[in-house]
């Protein structure tokens, strides 16, 4: 969502009734990782950028969210630093060869 | 099972499936070099100990190396293994610690509702450099470790190891809208102890 940052608390939002506004506040809620990966429908993302575009506070909320959801995504990308310590690995592994050799001798393979 | 690689080693997930399941000699090591990784880290993340993590790891394995010929597809392969390992790492309440709820309410900025809202520091416009990332990735593995089980396991398949709606929900049996809740309210919650970490820096 573009659009020049305006001052806090957008007169926009507060022109809505209250209970069109608390309505509208839960629905983006509810609905703002698809708004950020932008699987949120066509005319909700208009609406929200229309009362909300201008409003740091959202954008702000908007972008670290984003940023968040991004920056899981590296924790499991290949070359991301992992958890995995080496010797742990190693060991787990010869774990299963052992585990897989008994099983094989148990069913005669 | 023999130790030998397999030799020319399988390039596609379809011949290390037929090859793991005619019990090809080395066929199933390069399978566990394949997939073992991604299962382990998964267990550390889930489990949070080391110790744990190792038995769902040798445990999904194990299941794997009997139960792979019931997967015809070689695509499911993948959400298979994850839907053993996450079985393995829910079972017991002591690998992922106690269950509990993680509401919408509180993640609404102070007054959100009543358009009234005070300036949000956006940490995401810091410096993006590499001492700021590690930082990043160490705070957010913290703060996966925070979450209840039931919202983490979401995040890990679907956010972290990229399994989609559809295939984490097939993993956790679950509805795709269980999936889609759990996963945004995850990620609220990630964003608030980030926020919480980062706000006065990036005021």
């Amino acid at each position: 969502m573009k659009g020049d940052i305006g001052r806090p608390g957008d007169e926009r939002l507060r022109a809505l009734s209250p209970e069109e506004r608390r309505a509208f506040c839960h629905e983006v809620m509810e609905r703002l990782s698809d708004l950020v990966e932008g699987e949120a429908p066509e005319d909700f993302c208009a609406r929200v950028d229309e009362i909300l575009g201008r409003c740091q506070p959202f954008l702000a909320y908007r972008n670290t969210l984003e940023a968040t959801i991004q920056a899981t995504h590296r924790l499991g990308r290949p070359g991301a630093p992992d958890p995995v310590d080496e010797e742990a690995f190693t060991r787990c592994v010869e774990r299963v060869r052992r585990a897989v050799a008994i099983a094989d001798r148990d069913t005669g393979c | 099972m023999p130790r030998e690689p397999i030799s020319p080693a399988p390039s596609s997930d379809q011949e290390l499936l037929a090859a793991v399941n005619a019990r090809h000699p080395g066929a199933f090591d390069a399978f566990v070099q394949r997939y073992g990784r991604r299962l382990f880290a998964f267990g550390l993340r889930m489990c949070g100990h080391r110790e744990d993590a190792e038995d769902v790891f040798q445990e999904t394995l194990l299941k794997a190396y009997q139960g792979l010929s019931r997967v015809k597809d070689p695509g499911a392969v993948r959400t298979w293994l994850f839907r053993v390992a996450s079985n393995q790492c829910l079972m017991s309440r002591r690998k992922a610690g106690p269950g509990r709820e993680i509401p919408l309410e509180p993640f609404k900025p102070e007054g959100f509702e009543e358009g009234e809202m005070a300036e949000i520091p956006d940490w995401s416009r810091l410096p993006d450099d590499h001492a700021f990332q590690a930082e990043l990735r160490q705070a957010l593995e913290g703060a996966i470790r925070e979450l209840p089980p039931e919202y983490r396991i979401v995040l890990l398949l679907r956010d972290v190891e990229g399994l989609s709606t559809r295939e984490a929900a097939e993993a956790l049996e679950l509805g795709e809208g269980a999936v889609k809740m759990r996963l945004h309210r995850a990620r609220l919650a990630l964003r608030e102890r980030l926020a919480e970490r980062y706000q006065e820096v990036a005021a």
